[in-house]
């Protein structure tokens, strides 16, 4: 299989000299391309992620005494994260490197145990910086929480948390 | 008065032609990777200067509303300086921040749905994000969005 052989044969002008292909044409429509392209370049994307606090994320109601559902609830501190559900803790992960994707996998393996599945808030304590803060509201909609309510974490709650 | 002709002596049956296929090559490939990243659904949400916003995976297209950016020096409303960054952490526990309040009642929230995009830099603390967030709602905000950069 030769490129110099049969049909296919890479052709030769008769003086010896390999044909040259005149790429000025070209040349002078990525000329006119690039600056066009250059300037419309989107080189950083921003999106946006929406919220709401709380009270708005969903207006189901228990029918049988007219309180509030309860919703999956996630506690941001700086040294730890924690899933609580009303009253109770289902979990707690440190803060470390893997914490975040510890955390997704906790919330998708109790996510079955929770009347409501597409709507969780976000308990925020003071000293925890935005970055953390959007990067949990990320996991939640990972995890098929559409609705997301953000909330202030009390700093020394009776329950531990 | 010497002509070019006289100087320059070119071998007109012979002439050197500049080597552009590596030049093609390179061009190419900034072709692509620019047609890569053009953007067909342009935002009209230009990002507060000396933010530094949080990454996220989210793609949903900012439009473009009432704005509150949170730098490392102040908060601004819409680009236009509002208060420091150290008056309002010297608030303490107080959550309304008022020349922000007055701020955003002079201009009013349009829409039906009353939204505030806060835009703030990565390493904020939410202390200070729930401050805007609490005068925001009290000037009549019901629905928040924050600006993040996609990451993937």
């Amino acid at each position: 299989m030769g490129i110099g052989k049969g049909k296919n044969r890479l052709k030769i002008s008769d003086c010896g000299e390999a044909v040259d292909v005149d790429v000025t044409p070209m040349m002078n429509v990525l000329m006119i391309l690039l600056p066009v392209l250059i300037s419309m370049a989107v080189f950083t994307k921003v999106a946006m992620i929406q919220f709401s606090v709380p009270p708005n994320v969903g207006t189901h109601l228990n029918s049988d005494n007219g309180k509030p559902k309860l919703k999956m609830t996630v506690v941001i501190a700086k040294e730890f994260y924690a899933i609580t559900y009303g009253e109770k803790i289902l979990d707690s992960i440190v803060s470390n490197v893997n914490a975040e994707t510890i955390l997704s996998g906790r919330i998708a393996s109790h996510k079955s145990s929770f009347d409501i599945q597409n709507e969780a808030v976000v308990a925020v304590k003071d000293n925890v910086d935005f970055q953390r803060m959007v990067r949990v509201m990320d996991i939640c909609r990972e995890n098929g929480f559409e609705k997301i309510g953000v909330s202030g974490a009390p700093e020394n709650p009776d329950n531990g948390v | 008065m010497r002509r070019i002709s006289n100087t320059v002596s070119i071998n007109t049956t012979d002439a050197a032609k500049p080597q552009l296929t590596s030049l093609i090559d390179v061009l190419t490939v900034l072709l692509i990777f620019l047609i890569h990243s053009f953007s067909a659904e342009a935002s009209d949400v230009n990002p507060a200067k000396s933010v530094i916003l949080p990454e996220s995976s989210s793609k949903t297209i900012p439009s473009d509303m009432a704005s509150v950016a949170i730098t490392t020096s102040d908060i601004q409303l819409n680009g236009m300086h509002i208060v420091t960054l150290k008056s309002v952490n010297a608030l303490g526990p107080e959550l309304e921040i008022d020349m922000l309040y007055k701020e955003l009642a002079k201009i009013g929230m349009s829409g039906d749905k009353k939204e505030v995009m806060i835009q703030a830099d990565k390493k904020t603390e939410f202390a200070v994000v729930k401050k805007v967030m609490y005068t925001c709602s009290k000037a009549g905000a019901s629905e928040y969005t924050v600006l993040v950069i996609n990451a993937e």
